[in-house]
């Protein structure tokens, strides 16, 4: 049933793209089977091949164009001057996810970690169910598949928990993330009609929308698993409270950077080789993980950028501080490096993003001129900011007590009045305050 | 799983029952009526006089100076194509009747180009129809946007929008900006972006031929035979415009020739008189008159109501007599 559902829902984006995660499925079931049966160097043959296949499927659709578009550039410069080659392809909704999902499965088989799955519908719904199918949790083996194998009775607390974290993740999405869209896509498409404050503010507003969109995404996919009685791994700790961009990394998109840690990371040598090895790991890990993203060097560099905070933060940055006063500075300095960091991910260009560095400070000289103009040359009136500074606020109010106790478990201790009339103001609220008329798309299903 | 659906049942209940409460308040309180819909409450039994029109309808049509001697009553609606003045004239035809004097106003963008359906605002303006029209009348019908914009209409709107009605902030739109005089922009850009607006839809064929849309005119020639049946007086006419407007219509070399060939060809056809004011000298170079190049402010819209009435209706007997005696 699951099975049937995950398919019919992947079909109605673009149905015949069901044949694409068909064979990645069957290439990596096949691949698991084979693994268990394998001795010796032949493992490592299959596992290359599996890899091969389930990556070459994810590089055709997604990266091909780039990569000949990139060394055609390349060649150009060494006057060899070729036309990129072009394929004109629809980039399949959550490949990224679901190829990442079955290369972790194979590779598990490989190291031994978990039995290769023996019932085929079984291991399927394990890639597509669909909660997770297009922007994740890039589950694990070993959490989900158990899961789906077992047998699933309504339990009352779990569906009510989805339904909370549901519209948790509602309000995120609808209300703060497509608030913020309007002013980030104005900016960004455009940015040359654009200089100062305005530059700051939309990669500001970028910053909480990428993270309410997606954190908003994983919560809605998160309940709507618990309505099944489906645990799925979390994917956001409140990551903007981090107090190094180690500890950001644990706490933002946590299955995708533990994915790269088990699968990538510690492969390379992790830390436990030399200095100088130990960094390059981890600018590698971090490029890869920028160009997961996308098909562009705006995203390389976002990963890129994060690789070096992250080797200039081991480098200089002492144990985590004690004293409140620091940590909050700490905080306030990696949210600022994100945030930094982000205007290359949303950038068109490397050029858009050079010009956002270069011109955001313009005008500074009048500080308060530079503030006023900031916000009314992207029309963000008075009504409007006091509307979302008040759904910020909400929004990090919860994530400082998340970080020390179970929010909506918390909420479910009080008094029946008290717990209903909170649901009932938050549901309000998204209806209310949902943006109309603006793209409301996850930006991650672009990924 | 009883408890947990009967609980989400009374959830859905409340909340939607708060939603109504809280849409009734909204209804009640808001004055910016944006999609200017409200006034299709009050719509007089017997027009005397009525214009249909976009928002050269709207803005550029002031009968405060025979309001109190003739019902009077204005359908214009912003960006509104003559597919829907047919549709609205369709549905109010029984508020017209012998003599009712009906203004066809014929704007650059009227009769070429593509369907209104194939451009990226026409859901977002298509909305307001549901609120005036019965269903078989609206395009591209949607039963769920029906009931939100009949019963919800708090929920489509622009959230601000609420806010602003709840704490007293709203204002309405169109009154607004009827006061304002094109001195307070730049004119020659506000020209330049209207026609670019205006004129964005026109299609040409191999040859270059401006192509007419089709479903345009057979909606204008819907209309003269609807006045035609209920004995009203069709006037077919082009509202004033500012200079720079003019001449930035211009531009297109052959937009002129083509518009005014199909308007006089579609008059004489239909034996409806057709009035052209873009030209006319004692408006092109008013800019008190005008909120920006393309329409007129309200004391313009006053003076050119008066100057359209008298110089149409009033001066010719054949319509004088009628005025005023309709049923």
């Amino acid at each position: 049933m699951i099975l049937v559902s995950s398919y019919y829902f992947y079909m109605s984006w673009n149905a015949k793209y069901i044949v694409l995660i068909l064979f990645t499925t069957l290439v990596s079931y096949l691949a698991g089977r084979m693994l268990e049966r394998a001795e010796g160097g032949k493992k490592e043959k299959i596992l290359g091949f599996a890899a091969v296949v389930c990556l070459g499927v994810l590089f055709y659709f997604k990266y091909f164009n780039f990569f000949s578009a990139s060394v055609s550039e390349m060649l150009g410069l060494f006057f060899v001057p070729i036309d990129p080659i072009v394929v004109n392809l629809v980039l399949p909704v959550g490949i990224s996810f679901y190829t990442f999902q079955t290369v972790g499965y194979v590779i598990d088989v490989y190291r031994g970690e978990i039995p290769a799955e023996r019932h085929f519908g079984k291991y399927a719904a394990f890639i597509s169910f669909f909660p997770q199918l297009v922007a994740g949790p890039i589950e694990r083996t070993k959490n989900l598949l158990p899961q789906i194998k077992a047998e699933h009775y309504f339990d009352y607390d779990s569906a009510t928990y989805g339904l909370k974290l549901m519209a948790w993740g509602y309000f995120k999405k609808l209300v703060i993330a497509d608030g913020l869209s309007q002013y980030v896509c104005k900016v960004y498409d455009a940015p040359r009609s654009y200089e100062g404050f305005a530059l700051v503010l939309a990669t500001l507003f970028f910053t909480l929308q990428i993270y309410c969109d997606f954190s908003g995404y994983s919560d809605i996919a998160i309940g709507t698993a618990k309505l099944f009685g489906v645990d799925l791994m979390m994917n956001f700790k409140s990551p903007y409270f981090s107090q190094s961009l180690k500890e950001f990394w644990g706490r933002w998109h946590i299955s995708l950077s533990s994915w790269f840690r088990d699968y990538v990371y510690i492969p390379l040598g992790g830390n436990r080789v030399g200095r100088c090895q130990h960094y390059a790991n981890l600018l590698l890990t971090f490029l890869a993980s920028g160009l997961w993203h996308g098909a562009n060097w705006t995203f390389v560099l976002w990963g890129g950028v994060h690789g070096i905070g992250l080797i200039l933060e081991d480098l200089l940055l002492g144990k985590k501080e004690s004293r409140r006063i620091w940590r909050m500075l700490r905080t306030i300095c990696v949210f600022s490096f994100c945030a930094f960091a982000w205007l290359f991910f949303v950038s068109h260009s490397i050029v858009d993003a050079w010009y956002v560095i270069t011109s955001a400070l313009n005008g500074i000289g009048s500080p308060l001129e530079y503030l006023r103009r900031g916000f009314s040359s992207i029309g963000m009136g008075k009504t409007k900011l006091a509307a979302e500074a008040c759904f910020w606020a909400i929004l990090f109010y919860v994530d400082y007590r998340s970080l020390n106790e179970d929010v909506i478990e918390k909420i479910g201790n009080w008094g029946v009045v008290a717990r209903w009339s909170l649901y009932i103001c938050l549901a309000l609220l998204v209806l209310f305050f949902s943006q109309k008329g603006v793209a409301t798309e996850f930006v991650y299903f672009q990924f | 799983m009883k408890k947990f659906i009967a609980k989400l049942l009374l959830f859905i209940l409340l909340v939607l029952g708060i939603v109504g409460i809280i849409n009734v308040a909204y209804m009640q309180m808001d004055v910016s009526d944006k999609d200017d819909t409200k006034k299709f409450a009050t719509i007089p039994a017997h027009i005397q006089i009525c214009n249909f029109g976009s928002s050269h309808g709207i803005y550029d049509f002031n009968y405060v100076d025979f309001d109190d001697k003739y019902e009077c009553f204005n359908f214009g609606l912003p960006s509104q194509r003559l597919s829907y003045d047919f549709r609205l004239l369709k549905n109010y035809q029984n508020h017209i009747g012998k003599g009712t004097i009906v203004f066809i106003p014929i704007s650059y963008f009227s009769l070429f180009g593509k369907d209104e359906i194939e451009s990226k605002e026409f859901l977002a303006k298509n909305k307001r129809y549901y609120r005036i029209l019965p269903k078989e009348l609206i395009k591209e019908y949607d039963i769920v946007l029906d009931v939100g914009m009949n019963y919800f209409l708090s929920l489509l709107v622009n959230p601000n929008d609420v806010i602003k009605a709840f704490i007293g902030q709203s204002s309405n739109f169109h009154e607004e900006r009827w006061k304002k005089k094109s001195m307070e922009v730049n004119v020659a850009e506000d020209a330049k972006n209207a026609c670019a607006r205006h004129l964005k839809l026109d299609k040409f064929d191999e040859n270059g031929n401006r192509l007419v849309n089709q479903e345009e005119i057979e909606a204008l020639r819907g209309m003269i035979g609807i006045c035609h049946e209920r004995g009203a007086i069709p006037i077919l006419v082009t509202v004033p415009f500012l200079e720079e407007y003019l001449m930035e219509i211009r531009k297109d070399a052959t937009f002129y020739s083509d518009f005014y060939s199909l308007v006089n060809k579609i008059s004489k056809e239909t034996g409806t008189e057709y009035y052209d004011y873009a030209f006319d000298k004692r408006f092109t170079t008013h800019y008190d008159w005008f909120i920006n190049s393309d329409h007129l402010n309200r004391e313009g819209a006053k003076n050119f109501t008066n100057i359209l009435l008298h110089e149409i209706v009033f001066k010719q007997e054949k319509y004088k007599d009628e005025v005023g005696n309709c049923s």
